[in-house]
């Protein structure tokens, strides 16, 4: 990491501190500097917030961001694994333990219950009920597997069981590039508490709220029918060119 | 729902782009295959430069045919070439002296530590094709697992490939990329004359046939004769 991510790991660790209630927040940055911002982002809340969490990994085995936290010195001892890709990669690449869903990618309307049930009863598996933050990396990538319409379902789910009561509030992190997949950003950021928009030079260019500030927001009110000009998430007009 | 586009990563090569839908996909590994003096190394200098410009991170991992020094050397007589960026937004690796004493596992791993590190999103490997020549192990289960890795490290990486006499493309390591493209010369009576083809793009429709290309010093390889 060079000084210009570790300044934009301190600005997010005021903006990702734990709070009293659950919080979604909404990353946007350039689609090429996902994986750096997730790393960024996992050394704000591991080194910087020394918070507790998962990330579920999507886009590619967890062996790699593994090995790129271990790799830039930041402490995974709070840290556990959830692989939803694992089971499709055919990777020989050797890492640390992880939970593998089930399910693989496909099907992520059911992974909310998955999390519920992570309690942590064995040692390898990743406990939801004592998470701090959940980080997904990425969601844009559930779309290559998933309609728009099971994205939408997942996301309400999450916050469900996110907000389930007698737990502890917890921060989830979704980093995507607007310009590239506009629909489901517009869908993600109708659900998120904060929206936090990176330059392409990594920094943070505008926070704002979300269009859910709060936990209190009925599901029921975001479970809007989708346009029928909506099915269909597509690039921007520059094709998503990056 | 239809299908969801691949992200593209321009390609800095003036007129290509427009042949493969604006771009590589992106991830993506791409052989970029062609005889001695085809512009192969030009080409992937421009594709790292071009993305520097954008402030996108590159990583040139050089595998023997020539030390650093004497490639930099040569590609700054390119004006796309600029040297504020050599060591900064273009790291170079030099793999050639592991190649000999490293086993593909060793090899591999290297490779990790190295992304990890540098964390591009344009890699460049030239040229692969003298790895299979040093390797010891198995080239074939090496080049499936180098190229898996490299895109789950999130980069489009070029890798180019030294092609023998009478050979279209090395065919090792053509089965287990993204796409392929071809660099050709042709001899045509007193001329000998350059070509691009683009042989394979996966999730791409791309322009079929061969196109001519020029080596000019302000933009290195450019194709001429795109039709769209």
């Amino acid at each position: 990491m060079n000084d210009r991510d570790i300044q934009l790991a301190s600005a997010l660790s005021t903006e990702l501190r734990a709070g009293d209630t659950s919080l979604l927040y909404l990353v946007s940055t350039k689609y090429t500097n996902i994986v750096r911002v997730n790393l960024v982002i996992l050394k704000a809340l591991l080194d910087g917030l020394k918070l507790k969490g998962i990330v579920i990994t999507v886009d590619r085995p967890h062996q790699y961001l593994s090995h790129l936290l271990q790799l830039h010195g930041v402490g995974q001892d709070n840290l556990s694994f959830i692989d939803a890709i694992a089971a499709h990669a055919s990777d020989t690449k050797p890492g640390g333990a992880a939970v593998e869903y089930q399910h693989g990618p496909f099907h992520v309307e059911a992974l909310p219950e998955f999390l519920r049930s992570s309690n942590g009863s064995n040692p390898a598996n990743a406990n939801f009920s004592e998470a701090e933050f959940v980080l997904i990396d990425n969601v844009s990538t559930m779309l290559t597997y998933n309609t728009l319409d099971s994205l939408r379902v997942f996301l309400i789910r999450y916050v469900e069981v996110a907000n389930s009561p007698n737990r502890k509030p917890v921060t989830t992190v979704l980093v995507m590039d607007k310009d590239v997949h506009a629909e489901l950003h517009r869908l993600v950021s109708s659900m998120s508490s904060r929206v936090v928009e990176l330059s392409p030079e990594m920094t943070v260019r505008q926070i704002s709220d979300g269009g859910a500030k709060s936990k209190s927001r009925s599901p029921d009110i975001l479970a809007q029918p989708e346009r029928p000009d909506a099915t269909r998430d597509r690039m921007s007009n520059d094709g998503g060119v990056i | 729902m239809g299908p969801i586009p691949f992200p593209r990563l321009n390609s800095g090569i003036p007129g290509l782009d427009d042949m493969i839908e604006g771009g590589f996909p992106f991830p993506s590994v791409i052989l970029v295959a062609g005889s001695a003096g085809s512009g192969k190394t030009t080409f992937a200098q421009k594709y790292l430069f071009s993305g520097a410009e954008k402030g996108e991170q590159g990583l040139f991992i050089s595998t023997l045919s020539e030390p650093a020094q004497w490639m930099l050397r040569y590609t700054s007589q390119f004006e796309f070439a600029r040297p504020e960026f050599y060591g900064k937004e273009i790291v170079y690796y030099d793999l050639g002296v592991e190649l000999r004493k490293r086993s593909s596992t060793e090899i591999l791993d290297l490779i990790d530590k190295k992304v990890a590190e540098v964390m591009p999103q344009r890699i460049v490997i030239d040229p692969i094709t003298v790895v299979g020549t040093m390797m010891k192990d198995d080239y074939r289960p090496f080049a499936f697992d180098l190229t898996t890795r490299l895109k789950n490290w999130q980069a489009v990486t070029l890798l180019t490939g030294e092609v023998r006499p009478g050979e279209m493309y090395p065919a090792e390591i053509s089965y287990a990329v993204d796409g392929v493209i071809l660099l050709m010369l042709s001899d045509e009576g007193d001329a000998r004359r350059k070509y691009i083809e683009v042989l394979k793009m996966r999730g791409t429709n791309h322009l079929t046939g061969k196109q001519s290309v020029d080596i000019t010093r302000k933009d290195g390889v450019i194709v001429l004769k795109a039709r769209f």
